[in-house]
């Protein structure tokens, strides 16, 4: 074995190298064909330094520097990078990669994790089972990544993460993502799929996301479509495109805008409009109402607030506070507190306070009302 | 609606970082760091200076809101439960802000865009 060193501003030409390699600072090392340069044994930068062509070691050191691969860089173990940056114009390949300043990677980067103090750049892919990076992770193409923890923020193309942490914000193309994300700032994404939980601390803009698990946000939001399997709980207002399908509940603070919603368990707003149909199998609850072209509770649902649209149809053993519609439907052994409607119909059994329609009122048996219906040119005006 | 979401380079409403903003952004980078967070590694994160990096974070320990660990290799620090909290009332609150202040809505779509490109 016979090691080579490169003095400090020095140039050497090389093809195999058998034994380590020390690189001085300012040195280049000049690749002597396509193959590049091969050390058998470990390399280590002292500083700035260059290396023009495919570079190949056992183990990768840089202190103190800056150091740029022309080529493909590729490491049997680890890279480590005291107070460094390193970029690679190629791809990488190597163990485990820990760098304290910036890593970039114009081609595809692989390894088995990644740990950058500063800022990590992938340029067309990042395949590894965790990503962890102080302050940025930029990466286009496809990021391929078991867990991904960043503090500031992560500007990914198309990912499949297992896992996704961010400290402040994410613009996230498009994404699968098995399990949490958690976004402490806020983001913005394109189509988000994940298995498990999407918890976002601050606003958050998308296109679509479907999540398995449960949807919290801190914040505003705004986007397309969202599929929940579980619950949705927005701390500020929730203003989508399309629709919201949800499996659990779904709570707004502020105020819900969509076309339309279907949703299996309770709706709680402050307000709900929207443009199209709302389906709700449980309780619905808001402070301003509820007004949609359409609306259709389940049985035994509880609408506190005032519901308001076209067509009105409440399941049988429910219990609203208002209705205002078009047309009214109420189940039978109801308990409705004020139908305001043109067309009224009332299932047996059902308890209404007040009743005003305009054209038709249809009741079954053993309906009781606390004042007499009232028949009336014009339907009232709903609450404002 | 969306104000930047950028914490460790800009404040809530888009110009100079705070102390608050600046103490959020060590306390994130922090803690993807797991309790073995050295204050080299925290300041690349954070994009300010060791020393800088150094004083504030004594004062988060002060405060409870980060643990300095002495160990063999150094001083490291981790986020404590009243760090995360501060960090959840944090992000909390900058979203009222961007809802409230208009000019910061504005600065931050201005702010939109493809990420710059690192090359």
């Amino acid at each position: 074995m016979s090691d080579v060193t490169v003095p400090r501003g020095g140039r050497i030409r090389a093809g195999t190298i058998p034994g380590d390699l020390v690189v001085e600072r300012g040195a280049t090392v000049d690749a002597e064909g396509p193959a590049g340069v091969n050390v058998s044994g470990n390399a280590e930068f002292r500083g700035n330094a260059v290396v023009n062509g495919p570079f190949q070691c056992a183990r990768l050191a840089l202190r103190d520097g800056s150091v740029r691969v022309s080529g493909n860089l590729a490491v049997g173990g680890d890279i480590e990078g005291r107070k460094s940056k390193l970029d690679v114009a190629g791809n990488l390949v190597a163990r485990h990669v820990d760098v304290d300043r910036e890593l970039t990677v114009r081609g595809t980067a692989r390894g088995s994790a990644f740990e950058v103090g500063g800022f990590f750049h992938g340029g067309s892919g990042v395949e590894a089972d965790s990503v962890q990076v102080g302050a940025t992770f930029d990466a286009l193409g496809k990021t391929r990544v078991g867990r991904v923890s960043v503090g500031g923020r992560a500007n990914l193309d198309a990912c499949e993460l297992g896992e996704l942490d961010v400290g402040g914000g994410a613009l996230l193309s498009e994404g699968v993502v098995g399990g949490l994300i958690n976004l402490g700032g806020g983001g913005k994404g394109g189509s988000l799929r994940a298995g498990g939980r999407l918890r976002v601390g601050g606003d958050l803009e998308f296109e679509e996301i479907a999540v398995g698990g449960t949807v919290d946000l801190a914040g505003n939001a705004s986007g397309d479509r969202l599929e929940v399997g579980g619950s949705v709980r927005v701390q500020g207002f929730l203003r989508l495109q399309d629709q919201i399908r949800a499996g659990g509940s779904v709570s707004v603070s502020a105020e819900l805008a969509a076309r339309s919603v279907e949703i299996g368990g309770s709706l709680e707003a402050r307000r709900a409009e929207l443009r199209e149909k709302a389906e709700v199998g449980g309780r619905v609850i808001t402070e301003a109402g509820l007004r949609a072209s359409s609306i259709e509770l389940g049985r035994h649902a509880i609408a506190r607030g005032a519901l308001i649209a076209d067509r009105v149809e409440i399941g049988g053993r429910s219990n609203a506070e208002g209705i205002f519609a078009g047309i009214a439907i109420v189940g039978s052994h109801c308990r409705v507190g004020r139908i305001v409607a043109d067309e009224v119909e009332v299932g047996s059994g059902s308890e209404v306070g007040q009743v005003q329609y305009v054209r038709t009122l249809k009741l079954g048996r053993k309906v009781s009302m606390a004042q007499p219906a009232v028949k009336v040119e014009r339907r009232p005006a709903p609450p404002p | 609606m969306f104000a930047d979401i950028d914490p460790p380079r800009q404040g809530a409403t888009g110009g100079r970082r705070s102390p608050i903003d600046i103490f959020a952004s060590i306390l994130e980078v922090t803690k993807r760091y797991g309790g073995e967070g050295r204050v080299t590694r925290i300041s690349y994160g954070a994009g300010m200076p060791v020393d800088r990096v150094r004083t504030c974070l004594r004062r988060l320990s002060d405060l409870g809101l980060a643990r300095a660990t002495r160990g063999e290799e150094g001083t490291t620090y981790a986020i404590t439960a009243r760090g995360q909290e501060f960090l959840d009332t944090y992000w909390r609150m900058r979203s009222f802000v961007g809802l409230l202040d208009p000019s910061s809505e504005r600065r931050g779509r201005t702010r939109e865009g493809p990420p710059p490109d690192p090359r």
